[in-house]
């Protein structure tokens, strides 16, 4: 509000428009999709139930609008993903790192897919392995040698015994981050 | 399919606005023919229904509506429909009940910049290939604001929700104290297509008074 007041007694008007951007969200069921959404857009979190279709978001941040296209991660809806990549300038990648070695290669294979569809394979992907919080979490390092892209080099990181912290590498534009939710909303706009 | 955010449309900001009795719609418009052709401007918000219920052959139902300040993230109406009790029996029902809805707002309102409008719908067993809307919103007979918006395809039997972001027109102080003091002459028409086709069309009115 102090800026638009700022703004106001300059004679500037209002502040240009926000830049927007079309993003797809997907990943397995329950890694956490809507929540990680929901939490952005100060919505809350306790009464999600899984989607099943697709749900546009416009996230807001500081200097940009996301509108996200978050899909279901069931086999009934996911088998349609690609129905939805067409127009995105980004796709961001959720993953349950608590899974289990067979969901999480079911979501490597998920993944790759998707860094090699033509409709994708040019654009930055944000692959967040969400849960973090949970005993069972795999850490980044663990998670990047599972599901080394083809497209690098392969990732590193940190141990897992180290405090949690923000651990981005970029690998020809794939990010990893391994923070939770939680902790990723807290570093909102960092 | 991108989301392609018309920038704000209309006339712009309105100087005046002269009184003006309502008129019949106008016999050239066809919205039949719509979206291949530019919906006609000419033609002021409809006195009726251009399609039945029966035309909802897909069986899209709208079962939540929200609206919040894009800038203070503020819900500001919400609304969700209850699970339907009695199928059967559809005698008493108002046929056009589920199609219209009458909103009533603070003054406040048109203060507003930018609102995310959120809708979620179900849709039958079969997919649906586009999935198109176009709204527009007339206070009496001008139009203030026309809005396009492709959903795309639509899986079978899924619940989808979208939320699209209005861009207010910017108004002249007459012509929001004229929308404020005569509630309801604010309207729009929702049109629904699948494939070029209609299938579906929503009503609303709005008040600006504050009150009933």
């Amino acid at each position: 509000m102090d800026y638009l007041c700022f703004r106001t007694l300059c004679c500037k008007g209002p502040p240009p428009p926000r830049a927007e951007y079309d993003v797809v969200c997907i990943g397995l069921t329950g890694s956490g999709k809507t929540s990680l959404l929901s939490r952005l857009c100060n919505e809350a979190t306790d009464n999600i139930s899984p989607t099943t279709g697709f749900s546009i978001k416009a996230v807001p941040f500081q200097n940009a609008i996301l509108n996200v296209k978050e899909l279901g991660g069931a086999d009934s809806i996911k088998k349609y993903w690609s129905r939805y990549y067409q127009g995105s300038q980004g796709v961001v990648f959720v993953l349950d790192s608590a899974s289990s070695d067979e969901d999480l290669e079911v979501a490597r294979n998920e993944l790759h897919s998707a860094l090699q569809h033509p409709q994708l394979c040019t654009l930055p992907f944000l692959i967040l392995a969400n849960h973090q919080d949970k005993p069972a979490a795999r850490s980044v390092q663990e998670e990047s040698i599972r599901g080394r892209s083809e497209r690098g080099d392969g990732l590193t990181s940190e141990r897992a015994s180290e405090p949690p912290h923000l651990s981005i590498r970029y690998q020809r534009g794939v990010m990893m981050m391994d923070r939770s939710v939680q902790a990723l909303w807290s570093a909102d706009d960092a | 399919m991108g989301l392609e955010r018309r920038p704000p449309g209309g006339p712009g900001c309105w100087r005046h606005m002269p009184h003006r009795r309502w008129h019949r719609k106008s016999p050239v418009c066809q919205p039949a023919l719509w979206p291949r052709q530019e919906p006609c401007e000419a033609c002021g918000p409809r006195l009726d229904y251009l399609c039945g219920p029966e035309d909802n052959v897909y069986n899209i139902d709208f079962t939540r509506f929200k609206i919040r300040d894009m800038e203070t993230g503020t819900v500001l109406f919400e609304i969700t429909k209850p699970p339907s009790s009695n199928k059967g029996d559809k005698r008493d029902v108002d046929p056009n009940a589920g199609r219209f809805v009458r909103y009533q707002f603070t003054p406040a309102f048109l203060r507003l910049r930018q609102v995310g409008a959120t809708v979620e719908f179900t849709v039958g067993d079969l997919p649906i290939n586009n999935f198109r809307m176009i709204e527009r919103h007339y206070f009496r007979e001008q139009l203030l604001k026309s809005f396009d918006f492709e959903f795309g395809f639509c899986i079978p039997s899924s619940k989808n929700t979208c939320e699209h972001i209005y861009e207010f027109p910017a108004l002249s102080e007459e012509i929001m104290r004229e929308m404020i003091h005569h509630p309801y002459e604010t309207q729009s028409d929702s049109f629904y297509f699948v494939d070029n086709k209609l299938v579906m069309h929503n009503k609303a009115d709005y008040s600006y008074s504050g009150g009933p």
